[in-house]
């Protein structure tokens, strides 16, 4: 059972009638010591009351009137003559010893009382169910009141619970009437203590819900603005193709556009890679991979693009180095990584990719010999679309960001330092990526 | 007409110098707000297409500070941001228009004109001085409804004139009008095509003023 009201009502409505039933139980318990109690001292007066002498024998043939509470009263003289039977339509049992006794006969228990009263001896006897009538009545005329008042209780409980529930069914409407777009924090005045925590709850995701979009609409105003200049570049290299009056300005033309059109394809796909990377970082199963394999594989896959560009592209070192990753993440971070160096490396340059593994801790590093990075733009060059001023190379300027996004989600740290020599060397330690860690 | 244009990205700032070119106009690009600034110190232009995020100095410091020095030149901004504060504070900040990427560029050549034609006084695209009418938008010139065939440098000399019709054009200003159209503009090129325009035009069209420049007459 979900429902809390429900769940509320049942376990009171069971506990109260419970209660009832044990109460009345305690009650008929204890009504029926004290009824015994009553009524063996009630015959022992009886008996007290009896004549002492002797007397000639009374026959009672009948009595309507029997004795209240179904006493019967039996006397007998020393001889053992019966002198008197209060009732003779009923059997009744043969005379005992002295004193109280719990007797059966004739198919029922009877209390029996005898005693000696002077010359005579006299039995006072009561069957026990009139007893165990008279506990039920006792018990009935005490609980009564408990019984009236179940329904009243039933009814009281009924309106509390709905009434206290009624803070979470406000709440819920409240939330069922918000837009999708609408991050307001829930009002939490008027809400009880409880339900304060719960609200409490909720406005935290909502404000974290918030900063997630906010970060996402900034992400995606910065891509349309980002994709607008290759767009821009497109259109005008478009128009020059219209306009070209031979067939030469129009190989040229359509040369300057296929560039364009892969420059615009190479944003788009960095724009997607960084989107795939923030979303893997959330979700992404780790495996056991060879950094080393990764990274000899990145650098064959762009030798051919290095020696196109006249770049010395290598690996300097390759330590067997195990770390534990989402794969594609560690191929966008190596391979942004490399990328980034050969597109600042000048003709003649070179570039070395280094994998470490000094005791289990796994480094890897990309040395180019191109401008490096000033110090005062280190901190921002891991910024989506930030390009360092006056770079004449046309980037995505998301290279390094996919490098940090996809660093980050593997607990990995970047470094970026001056190479001897002039250049920049990037350095990503791999802290947190030890395998079966 | 010499135009500076400062854009960042590279291909943009070679399809639009190549495409003014076609249109006509005498193009300079650079490709930082610092290097602009250098430019405009040293040459005189008609008119600066701004790109507004650029390195180094941004296109916005770069258009106020040549307001501040009280620079009439012509500015039209071509920008990415297209939200309307933006604009508005181009233009605010002293631009003659704004343009949006991705722009047309025939649409850019024709904004141009429009700011010269403003800048010049005139309502009238067509540019008409003694007989000759000069079309900027179509590089058309006719003399007494023949239509009459000139180079573009002779384009660009007769287009300072007909600009400014009366008024006297130094040497200098002359030499800087043919820059850009491709060879050396030696000690006597700009009398070798005020020549050429004179046997196209009439010998009076263009006539000297010793030791100041040349002029075309205001009236007939």
């Amino acid at each position: 059972m979900t429902s809390i009201r429900k769940r509320l009502l049942l376990w009171l409505l069971v506990t109260l009638g419970v209660g009832l039933l044990a109460g009345g139980g305690a009650v008929y318990l204890a009504a029926g010591n004290t009824a015994n109690e009553i009524a063996d001292l009630h015959m022992r007066q009886i008996a007290g009351a009896l004549p002492s002498r002797a007397f000639s024998p009374i026959n009672v043939l009948s009595r309507e009137d029997a004795l209240e509470e179904h006493i019967v009263v039996q006397i007998w003289d020393r001889a053992g003559t019966s002198l008197y039977l209060s009732d003779r339509a009923s059997l009744m049992p043969p005379r005992g010893e002295s004193g109280f006794a719990t007797v059966r006969f004739a198919g029922s228990d009877w209390r029996v009382y005898n005693e000696t009263v002077g010359e005579n001896a006299v039995q006072v006897a009561q069957p026990m169910s009139a007893r165990t009538q008279m506990a039920a009545q006792m018990a009935l005329r005490s609980v009564w009141p408990l019984m009236v008042m179940t329904p009243l209780l039933a009814l009281t409980i009924l309106l509390t619970v709905r009434r206290g529930l009624e803070p979470l069914d406000r709440i819920a409407h409240q939330v069922e009437q918000r837009s999708a777009e609408s991050l307001m924090p829930i009002a939490t005045d008027n809400t009880p203590n409880e339900v304060k925590a719960l609200v409490g709850a909720l406005n935290r995701l909502l404000e974290r819900l918030g900063h997630a979009f906010e970060t996402q609409r900034a992400f995606v105003a910065d891509a349309a603005h980002e994709l607008r200049t290759p767009v821009a570049a497109l259109k005008l290299q478009t128009q020059l193709a219209e306009r070209a009056g031979n067939e030469t300005e129009l190989r040229a033309a359509l040369q300057t556009l296929h560039t364009g059109i892969d420059r615009a394809g190479h944003l788009i796909q960095q724009l997607l890679d960084l989107a795939r990377q923030e979303e893997a970082a959330r979700s992404s199963e780790r495996v056991d991979c060879r950094l080393d394999d990764l990274a000899r594989q990145s650098v064959g896959e762009r030798a051919s693009l290095a020696i196109e560009r006249g770049i010395d592209l290598g690996m300097a070192r390759a330590d067997p180095a195990l770390i534990t990753g989402d794969m594609s993440g560690l191929k966008a971070l190596v391979g942004n990584l490399i990328d980034n160096a050969l597109n600042y490396t000048p003709r003649g340059g070179r570039v070395d990719v280094e994998v470490q593994n000094e005791n289990g801790a796994v480094s890897m590093t990309v040395a180019d010999s191109g401008p490096g990075i000033p110090i005062e733009h280190r901190a921002r060059v891991f910024d989506r679309f930030y390009r360092v001023p006056g770079t004449r190379t046309s980037g995505s300027g998301l290279g390094l960001a996919i490098v940090h996004s996809a660093a980050f989600a593997h607990g990995a740290v970047i470094e970026l330092s001056d190479r001897a020599g002039g250049g920049l060397c990037a350095t990503v330690r791999f802290v947190a990526c030890s395998p079966a860690g | 007409m010499r135009i500076l244009l400062v854009e960042d990205d590279p291909m943009i700032g070679e399809s639009v110098r190549k495409g003014l070119r076609q249109d006509g106009f005498v193009v300079d690009w650079v490709e930082d707000g610092e290097a602009a600034e250098l430019a405009l110190a040293s040459h005189e232009y008609d008119l600066m297409v701004l790109d507004q995020g650029l390195p180094r100095k941004g296109g916005l410091e770069v258009l106020k500070s040549l307001r501040q020095k009280g620079s009439m030149l012509p500015v039209l901004i071509a920008t990415a941001r297209d939200e309307v504060p933006a604009r508005v504070k181009g233009l605010d900040a002293g631009a003659d228009d704004y343009l949006v990427k991705p722009f047309d560029l025939d649409e850019l050549a024709a904004r141009i004109r429009a700011i010269l034609r403003r800048r010049a006084g005139r309502a009238e695209p067509l540019l008409r001085h003694r007989g000759v009418v000069f079309n900027p938008a179509t590089r058309e010139v006719t003399l007494g409804g023949i239509a009459v065939a000139l180079t573009a440098r002779e384009l660009a000399l007769l287009q300072a004139f007909m600009d400014r019709p009366g008024a006297v054009l130094s040497k200098a200003q002359l030499e800087e009008k043919l820059y850009g159209w491709g060879g050396e503009v030696e000690s006597n090129t700009v009398e070798v095509y005020i020549h050429a325009l004179r046997k196209k035009l009439g010998t009076d069209f263009i006539q000297n003023v010793r030791g100041v420049g040349y002029l075309s007459p205001r009236t007939v």
